[in-house]
């Protein structure tokens, strides 16, 4: 099928235009408080031996509980373990850094769609997207 | 939340960027013809009424029944043969891997999936296209 692309084509610059606002706008969020907040939020919480001991342990009773050992058991073990998880509280602070970061980057991406004309973030993800048919 | 003004302008370059490409173009080109098309434009219309009305029976505990679905798949059917509605389908295709490499550019700046982060929370199943302020936007329709 073909598109008419017309006289439209300027894509290299364009391209390169967009590379560049990118990079700079990366660099820019890298910088927001709500991005700090939950990078050191994240690494506090992967370098926390508690939480990676539960992780570890559901992981093995999910393992288990997959390929057909003692599913009930295995399911109370893995939600248990899934409560002592959230009632961390490196894990809630990196929600609620989560929770901040994402509501920033929306904002932003809001913006980048409503200039571009297309829902920039949901049709750039390397998995599924919105709007091919 | 505030957003910087330096944020503020690199995002709207980036909008803008991206508004020059050619297939970015070629893309709002088909949305136009299929909102200007009657019978395709109709085709969204009613396959998007008949989803909300699923959904609708759904939430309210009444599941409709495979039968009752046959309508809503003929419709669907119809709306992915319509050509204006699969060129643009074909446009997005071409679009969708333009976006992600430019997406990866600021994941890279941040060590995260910026996607991931700025997408919305639930997988978002189908958009239509409307215009909005002048401006052809991708919206979510069902």
């Amino acid at each position: 099928m073909d598109l008419d692309l017309g006289n439209w084509a300027r894509p290299a610059e364009a391209k390169a235009e967009a590379t560049e606002a990118a990079k700079l706008l990366g660099g820019l969020l890298r910088q927001t408080a709500e991005y700090e907040a939950y990078s050191n939020s994240l690494k506090a919480m992967t370098d926390d031996s508690g939480v990676a001991r539960v992780t570890r342990e559901a992981r093995s009773h999910w393992s288990a509980y997959q390929l057909g050992g003692d599913g009930g058991q295995r399911a109370g073990e893995l939600m248990r373990l899934e409560l002592e998880l959230e009632d961390n509280p490196l894990v809630r602070a990196c929600r609620l850094a989560e929770h901040d970061v994402r509501e920033l980057f929306r904002a932003v991406d809001e913006i980048v769609s409503q200039e571009a004309g297309i829902e920039f973030a949901a049709n750039a993800q390397r998995t599924g997207g919105c709007c091919g048919r | 939340m505030v957003l910087t003004d330096g944020i503020l302008v690199a995002a709207r370059e980036l909008g803008k960027a991206l508004r020059e490409d050619a297939y970015l173009r070629a893309y709002r080109g088909a949305c136009q013809a299929v909102q200007d098309d009657p019978e395709a434009s109709d085709l969204e219309k009613q396959t998007s009424d008949a989803y909300e009305e699923l959904i609708a029976r759904e939430q309210a505990d009444a599941a409709p029944m495979p039968h009752e679905l046959q309508p809503f798949y003929e419709l669907r059917r119809q709306r992915l043969a319509h050509p204006l509605i699969a060129k643009r389908g074909h446009a997005m295709r071409l679009v969708r891997p333009h976006l992600a490499e430019i997406a990866e550019e600021i994941s890279l700046q941040l060590g995260m999936d910026y996607t991931a982060l700025a997408a919305a929370a639930q997988p978002v199943s189908a958009y239509s296209c409307s215009t909005e302020g002048g401006k052809i936007l991708c919206q979510k329709a069902n």
